[in-house]
């Protein structure tokens, strides 16, 4: 795992450019792929696709596998997607791990390819929107395949979309609109203007697409990686 | 036939019959079916027919009894600590109607009004069979002393009514399985989404009530549909 000192940054919901804290906190440089999460459902078979319960995770659960524990070698590097929130989390805890938070994953996010805080580099951002202006391919290309960040840590743009521990806290869709005055700060700010970062379009597609999520989607290109917080021991 | 078109009649497909829908989906790719030619439409038929004959006849359901809810949000296996300081697991739910929702105690606006929609329900639904519980998202303050203490003070009869304290992660779980948005903001204050579920005697939800305010005539329906022998 890569350590991330902890820092300072300005996430999209915040008005004023108020700054939160990010504690110091491990990730993985890469993306779970099949070949990890195949290992994982052998040793754990009620995250096999056969057991599949609705609650954790809809129909389309590991659809692109062969089978219920096979898959083929073409994918085995390819980041593992088809995994609702429920197993993504199964996943990290089995190896004494967890999802990254929101703010954790942004924090790393904002890097580029020489800067920790790349928010200022135009050619950055170009990157991630083209990616994202893009259809996702019939096959993921393979781990290391997207951005290589300044950290060290790959992938975080280009190649797949990532659960996020606290996924459910983006309060900015329509539902939760008449729900607090809090929420219609957040979201009545006209989209990305009342945001932390009115050129951080791509954070806010992030966000908008993280509240469209519930716990048990899984979708064709939505992968995880895990995290923890620095000084936890790693269990095998 | 390519992965789009499994989607669509899976997901028509009903889920009857436990899980094995999916096995549909182990064909290896490439493998042609001698349905490739039919018109699309009626090949989502047949193959509903397909899924279904797979599912009901060759495979028996891997759920240990029929009562056993796919949906069920008493899969959560979570523990939970009343305002008695009661140990529970959502499970000691099961066989009545529940209406559950997410709350904080120290939250200033929208929550006293949750809890006032809440007891709108209550009051017209007099059958005694019906749980009413709110968990809390704030495990640092709303602890079960200071639970039984909001109890009290709102006039909520306890035979009823569960508050309930957890720790973070399951509190997270839960709200992700409800539908329910939230994030601490502050040292004291919590934004999240309002929503009122109803679980059925089996745990799955059966109605969501979204926002604040509303005319509860449909949940109560609901909770009415559900005391029907």
């Amino acid at each position: 795992m890569v350590v991330i000192n902890g820092g300072r940054y300005i996430p999209l919901y915040t008005k004023n450019q108020k700054q939160v804290t990010v504690r110091s906190f491990m990730i993985d440089p890469y993306p779970v792929t099949n070949k990890q999460f195949l290992f994982f459902v052998e040793k754990n078979p009620k995250w096999q696709r056969s057991h599949r319960k609705s609650l954790f995770a809809d129909v389309n659960y590991l659809k692109h596998w062969n089978g219920h524990l096979a898959l083929e070698a073409v994918i085995e590097n390819v980041p593992v997607t088809n995994v609702s929130w429920f197993a993504a989390k199964a996943y990290c805890e089995a190896s004494g791990k967890r999802l990254p938070t929101v703010d954790e994953w942004e924090f790393v996010a904002q890097a580029s390819g020489t800067e920790k805080v790349g928010t200022k580099d135009p050619n950055f951002y170009q990157y991630i929107l083209e990616w994202y202006s893009k259809p996702t391919p019939q096959t993921l290309s393979p781990i290391g395949s997207g951005f290589h960040n300044v950290y060290d840590v790959h992938d975080l743009h280009g190649l797949i979309w990532e659960w996020t521990l606290d996924f459910n806290s983006a309060l900015i869709t329509g539902e939760s609109r008449g729900d607090t005055g809090l929420n219609r700060d957040f979201f009545c700010g006209s989209g990305a203007v009342g945001t932390g970062d009115p050129k951080n379009y791509a954070a806010f597609m992030r966000a908008a697409f993280r509240a469209s999520l519930k716990a048990n989607y899984t979708i064709s290109n939505l992968g995880f990686r895990c995290a923890k917080d620095q000084g936890t021991h790693e269990q095998h | 036939m390519n992965n789009t078109d499994f989607k669509t009649i899976l997901v028509s497909g009903p889920a009857a019959c436990g899980v094995p829908a999916l096995r549909l989906t182990r064909r290896p790719p490439g493998t042609t079916s001698d349905v490739t030619r039919i018109p699309p439409v009626l090949k989502s038929v047949l193959f509903t027919f397909f899924v279904l004959s797979l599912s009901c006849t060759t495979h028996a359901p891997i759920s240990t009894s029929p009562e056993e809810s796919n949906h069920s949000v008493y899969l959560l296996e979570s523990t939970w600590t009343n305002q008695r300081g009661d140990k529970i697991n959502l499970n000691s739910f099961r066989g009545k109607p529940v209406v559950l929702a997410m709350a904080y105690t120290s939250c200033e606006y929208s929550c006293p009004r949750i809890v006032g929609d809440m007891k709108r329900i209550e009051a017209a639904v007099r059958e005694k069979n019906v749980a009413f519980v709110i968990v809390s998202f704030d495990p640092k303050r709303d602890t079960p002393a200071k639970l039984q203490t909001y109890t009290k003070e709102q006039g909520l009869d306890e035979k009823r009514w569960n508050l309930l304290h957890g720790n973070e992660p399951d509190i997270r779980e839960l709200a992700a399985v409800l539908g329910v948005q939230y994030k601490q903001i502050d040292e004291k204050n919590f934004a999240h989404s309002n929503v009122i579920s109803l679980l059925d005697a089996q745990g799955e939800i059966v109605y969501q009530q979204n926002g604040l305010g509303n005319d509860p005539t449909e949940i109560i329906r609901a909770i009415r549909e559900l005391r029907k022998p």
